[in-house]
């Protein structure tokens, strides 16, 4: 006879969980007859395991291969999606899977670096940055967390995230320029995931701010006339990253970072700065595309639902662009297990 | 490196467009000599062949086998280069280190970048892309000493290029720097060089705006 267990808390039920990390519970009939099979995944557990995916297809796009044509085509086709973000709401991760994963997984390193450089200018505000990174990560997060419970937030959190987001991005964008940093291959799709983060955050805004505000800022006029009239003022912040990120200058390092320290060749080279400022553009057309969206439909539940869809035909954009460039099957199936978690 | 290998991998990736400029060019400059043929009834590999036919007689001519004769491309661009590239400057007594200027940064590098044993032609590609880079820079720069440049491909303008090759001179002027006159020999190999190489270079070019 088999033994008998009491249970009073999921962490008693840990020790039962397979090499997997899931339990396997059998139903019978009547009869004795197996009726159906379940595998239990503690939700920890599950999130704990969605992490170590996430880490896994990381490693596989940054650590473990050498940038090739292929893995930038593929980080480019990701990130080229608007929609892509949306995705990741069931992580709590935006942006791309490899730039957010990496800021994710490297937090410390980063913040190691962006200290150096802020020591460097002797500001003397090392020991916050860490904390304000932490601190927009888990902002962000709760945002997505937000938007997918339909819980509210606010035009005021909405603004003092998007400050936020600005705010670090500048530094990170210092640091980058700065030259001083050990490790800029990792800094740049930090810049990049980050960029892609806030572009996220000033379209969100944007909805939010167009709804809210519609009829005071309604003046009679063709919306076309003067389009800037219906948006928010945090434009201006993401203007001037987006102007910073596409200057000569940001394309010139990132032209030295790959042929010097990357050591990539000039056909390479070329895929890695066309590519970065390819998705600075797209994250730029994306902001503009939506305000169109929004205008243009110019109701909450429609847009809702018009985003929707986008999700699902994202779903078999990620896959042909995992499929193309040759993503091993089961490192591509766990992505789009990650991506499509909900 | 022999001149079947170069030619073979230099002509077989380009697409119809670019095969066709490249062989305009290599023919309205007489880089290549034709006696009976005309430029129309030329496909990719009869023209390939023509060009095998061309280095070949480069190397009875100059009695210096391929690898020489991309030698002396190399040499011939660097000699048009490397006053042009504004130097490191100099550290002053308790002062802080001065940035190395970026055009001389990828100028010391090209050597090392031109040593690809994996890959010669890797090599031999990396090395023309930035020495064209800085050439345009510095013709841009009405011939004067540039601290940056231009890296990016779609800026370079081979019809410029070959404008201020043939213009360069030596002894005060007095004198051009590449010899035209004999279409064998190795100054004029390199101009067949720099073509092919550009072409080469825009079969892999990568889409973009910038």
């Amino acid at each position: 006879m088999a033994e008998q267990v009491v249970i009073n808390t999921i962490d008693e039920l840990k020790r039962f969980l397979n090499k997997k990390g899931y339990l396997e519970l059998i139903v019978r009939n009547e009869n004795g007859t197996i009726e159906t099979f379940y595998n239990v995944f503690l939700d920890e557990a599950k999130k704990s395991e969605n992490k170590e995916i996430m880490q896994e297809v990381v490693n596989f796009f940054v650590e473990n291969r050498d940038l090739s044509e292929k893995s930038l085509e593929l980080f480019n086709d990701l990130s080229k999606l608007s929609q892509f973000n949306l995705l990741l709401n069931g992580l709590n991760l935006c942006a791309t899977i490899a730039g957010f994963a990496i800021m994710y997984v490297k937090i410390e390193g980063m913040s190691k670096q962006i200290a150096e450089v802020v020591e460097l200018y002797k500001e003397g505000q090392g020991i916050y940055v860490t904390y304000e990174l932490r601190k927009i990560l888990s902002e962000h997060s709760n945002m997505l967390d937000c938007r997918k419970t339909q819980k509210p937030y606010t035009e005021e959190q909405m603004r003092t995230l998007v400050d936020g987001e600005y705010n670090v991005l500048e530094l990170l964008i210092d640091t980058f320029l700065s030259g001083v940093s050990s490790n800029r291959k990792q800094l740049l799709f930090s810049i990049l995931s980050l960029a892609s983060m806030f572009s996220a955050s000033i379209r969100y805004f944007d909805e939010i701010y167009y709804f809210e505000n519609k009829e005071a800022l309604d003046d009679g006029e063709k919306w076309y006339i003067s389009r800037e009239k219906w948006w928010h003022m945090s434009h201006n912040k993401w203007d001037s990253v987006f102007d910073r990120l596409s200057s000569k200058e940001f394309i010139n390092r990132v032209q030295d970072l790959g042929l010097f320290e990357m050591g990539l060749n000039t056909v390479e080279n070329d895929w890695l700065y066309i590519e970065a400022y390819n998705q600075i553009r797209s994250l730029q057309q994306d902001i503009e595309d939506n305000q169109n969206l929004i205008i243009v439909l110019d109701d909450r539940e429609l847009v809702k639902r018009s985003l929707e869809l986008m999700k699902e035909s994202a779903k078999d954009k990620i896959e042909s662009a995992l499929e193309k460039a040759n993503v091993p099957a089961e490192i591509s199936e766990k992505a789009m297990q990650v991506a499509l978690a909900s | 490196m022999n001149y079947v290998d170069f030619v073979r991998t230099t002509i077989k990736g380009l697409d119809t467009e670019l095969f066709h400029y490249l062989k305009e060019i290599l023919l309205a400059y007489e880089f290549i000599p034709l006696s009976i043929i005309k430029k129309e009834e030329f496909t990719v590999l009869g023209f390939a062949e023509k060009l095998c036919d061309y280095f070949e007689k480069v190397e009875l001519k100059t009695n210096r086998d391929f690898d020489k004769t991309v030698e002396k491309y190399v040499n011939d661009f660097d000699s048009i280069i490397k006053e042009r590239i504004a130097q490191e400057p100099k550290q002053r007594k308790n002062r802080e280190k001065p940035p190395i200027p970026r055009a001389r940064k990828y100028y010391e590098e090209i050597s090392v970048i031109r040593e690809n044993r994996d890959d010669p032609m890797q090599g031999l590609l990396d090395y023309s892309r930035i020495v064209f880079c800085l050439y345009m820079s510095i013709i841009k720069n009405n011939f004067k000493k540039i601290k940056d440049f231009d890296y990016a491909l779609k800026n370079l303008s081979l019809a410029e290029i070959i404008k201020a090759m043939r213009e360069e001179t030596i002894l005060l002027g007095k004198k051009p720097r590449f010899e035209a006159i004999d279409p064998y020999k190795s100054d004029r190999s390199t101009f067949v060089i720099t073509v092919i190489m550009f072409f080469y270079m825009k079969s892999k070019e990568v889409e973009g705006k910038y």
